[in-house]
């Protein structure tokens, strides 16, 4: 994995980069410890990243300036912060987790793991999705949105007024920061259960979900089981 | 039958005033004249009581005693009044004129050479005639009581015109001072309020600023690494955040510290930050005599904001603090060769530290100072003029 510790005190940079790299071990590609906004900024533009630890006070500049930018990009990000306080807004613009300073090995192990496992919800869904469209960014409801199809290292966001969005984050990534009601239940659909229409069975056992926009959202085998143990529940 | 009934009333009010000048004493401020003033009351009423024998009150006594306890009350009321103008208008050396003006009087009293009114009055009328020349607060009602109190001292001795009128000019009296002392004590109690509100909220201020739970979350973040990685530089970096938190706590309560405090409690936060961002800072001071008081905390939070903003991939830092004498007055400038840039001015943070500044000048200088901040050559630099000081 490619990682960028953005943090502007040394020590406490010294210390994620340190930990970080124990947690990590082999599985670690590339790492950048950059102590300003502006060379963050710069290196995300230039290099591709999968997880960023970033502080929210740099140098007195606000960190939340490089999530609200780069929500749309790729990469997932753990807030490592002092300023609690500013922990749900943080959840709302789809971070992975939020490390409260002071921390040790084990809380930043579980931020890894909320990295590495690929069936893990946030506990505080995110609220919004950044997308760029037509060179600017706009945030999108998650409630707005009917389901998504994945497609490369991208998804495709179906609306509910119609309107079709491109989000910057794979299916695997995007699913970990959205509410429980939206499910896998295809390799290439996340469905958002609150809005789908009636289950559909055609012939040879396929299922598809009717939704509201009068498209069939195939589901796959294990979706259906995934969405009888999620219904059971 | 009136008469009692009179009398009754008097005593009661000369009582009422005498209690109430007590309360003030032990709850509101210790001072001498509410006591002498309370005196003065009382014995007015104990000449009531042994002067015309009351119904309710035959203490049995003989007409001698009666007369002796009588006298004592007499001069005990003159002796009090005589005090509490001395101390109610803060009269230089006032504890040696009251002395002198009981001994002086004693024998005489006691020998009946001169009458009662001619030995107090003119000694009241001269602390009050001072203290009026001299602008004290509430002399022009002390004035006003004291002719009362002679006109129906007046009119009641020698024209025999006013049934008790002896005591009704005291009564006018007591009146006029305890509308005086009313008036002061009001005054006095707005502005203790006035003062204990501004300074409370300075106070809280500086600790809100300085005892940031980011400032002790960051600090806590940076000493759990110097404890793993190590551990000597961390006892003594646990060392200078005690020696500033101990610093901040011995001048948060003051409005002017010795600017030598001030500077060694800049000196510690430069070696905490110097830890945590793992840098070198430095402070220079010309200048400064070393005799200077300035507001808790203002160079501090300079440097902090300086340090907080100015230094983001910086390795060092230099800070140099100059004095200069002014044509009416003398100004500080702080100068650091941080990154700040004018366009930081605004942004999130930065403004607590200077309403601070300002808060502080304001207190101790009124209106007779200026903040000058801006990015210079090289660096960035504020400007603090103080004008007459």
């Amino acid at each position: 994995m490619r990682l960028l510790i953005v943090e502007d005190e040394d020590l406490i940079a010294q210390r994620l980069e340190r930990l970080s790299r124990q947690i990590i071990g082999h599985r670690l590609q590339h790492l950048a410890v950059l102590p300003t906004l502006e060379a963050a900024q710069l290196h995300l533009k230039e290099m591709a990243v999968d997880l960023v630890l970033l502080d929210l006070n740099l140098n007195g500049k606000d960190g939340f300036k490089l999530l609200h930018q780069y929500t749309a990009q790729s990469f997932h990000t753990v807030i490592v912060s002092a300023y609690t306080e500013k922990a749900i807004e943080a959840y709302e613009f789809g971070v992975l987790d939020f490390v409260p300073k002071p921390f040790d090995l084990s809380r930043l192990s579980k931020a890894f793991d909320r990295y590495f496992d690929t069936d893990y919800r946030s506990l505080y869904p995110t609220r919004y999705l950044a997308c760029k469209c037509r060179g600017r960014l706009e945030l999108i409801r998650v409630s707005e949105i009917l389901y998504c199809q994945g497609a490369d290292h991208y998804a495709r966001l179906f609306l509910r007024s119609g309107e079709e969005k491109l989000y910057d984050k794979s299916l695997n990534q995007l699913l970990p920061l959205l509410p429980p009601s939206f499910l896998r239940i295809h390799k290439s659909y996340i469905v958002n259960l609150d809005e789908a229409g009636a289950l559909q069975v055609r012939g040879g056992g396929r299922y598809f979900f009717e939704m509201p926009n009068e498209v069939d959202v195939p589901v796959s085998r294990s979706g259906y089981k995934l969405l009888k143990s999620h219904l059971a529940r | 039958m009136i008469d009692q009934l009179y009398l009754t009333f008097l005593t009661g009010i000369f009582l009422t005033s005498a209690l109430f000048y007590m309360v003030l004493f032990f709850g509101f401020s210790r001072k001498a004249a509410f006591l002498f003033f309370a005196l003065f009351c009382i014995s007015y009423a104990g000449k009531i009581v042994f002067a015309a024998t009351l119904d309710f009150m035959d203490f049995g006594l003989t007409g001698e005693i009666e007369n002796t306890a009588k006298g004592v009350a007499y001069y005990m009321g003159g002796v009090a009044l005589v005090g509490f103008l001395l101390y109610e208008f803060e009269v230089p050396n006032r504890l040696r004129y009251l002395l002198a003006f009981v001994i002086l009087t004693w024998i005489p009293y006691w020998l009946h050479w001169v009458s009662y009114a001619l030995m107090f009055m003119p000694a009241a009328l001269a602390i009050t005639g001072y203290a009026h020349y001299h602008k004290k607060d509430g002399s022009t009602l002390a004035l006003v009581g004291l002719f009362g109190l002679a006109l129906f001292n007046y009119l009641d001795h020698e024209q025999n015109l006013i049934f008790l009128g002896f005591f009704i000019g005291v009564l006018f009296f007591i009146v006029c001072m305890t509308l005086s002392v009313g008036r002061q004590v009001a005054q006095q109690f707005r502005l203790r309020q006035e003062a204990h509100t501004r300074s409370e909220r300075l106070e809280n201020q500086l600790l809100k600023k300085s005892i940031q739970p980011h400032f002790i979350f960051n600090s806590l973040a940076s000493l759990q690494e110097l404890i793993d990685q190590h551990p000597t530089k961390a006892s003594k970096f646990v060392d200078n955040l005690a020696h500033e938190f101990r610093m901040l706590n011995a001048v948060v309560g003051k409005t002017l510290i010795p600017i030598e405090e001030e500077l060694s409690l800049c000196q510690a936060h430069l070696r905490i930050m110097e830890f945590r961002k793992n840098a070198q800072f430095r402070l220079e001071v010309v200048g400064v005599n070393g005799d200077e008081w300035v507001p808790p905390a203002i160079f501090h939070t300079l440097i902090e904001n300086g340090i907080t903003h100015g230094y983001g991939s910086k390795r060092s830092g230099y800070f140099h603090l100059q004095k200069t004498p002014l044509a009416n007055g003398y100004c500080y400038r702080l100068f650091n060769d941080s990154e700040m840039a004018n366009s930081d001015l605004n942004t999130n943070g930065n403004g607590t530290g200077y309403k601070y500044l300002e808060a502080r000048l304001q207190e101790n200088y009124g209106d007779q100072w200026k903040v000058h901040r801006g990015a210079v050559e090289e660096g960035w630099e504020v400007r603090i003029s103080i004008f007459n000081p």
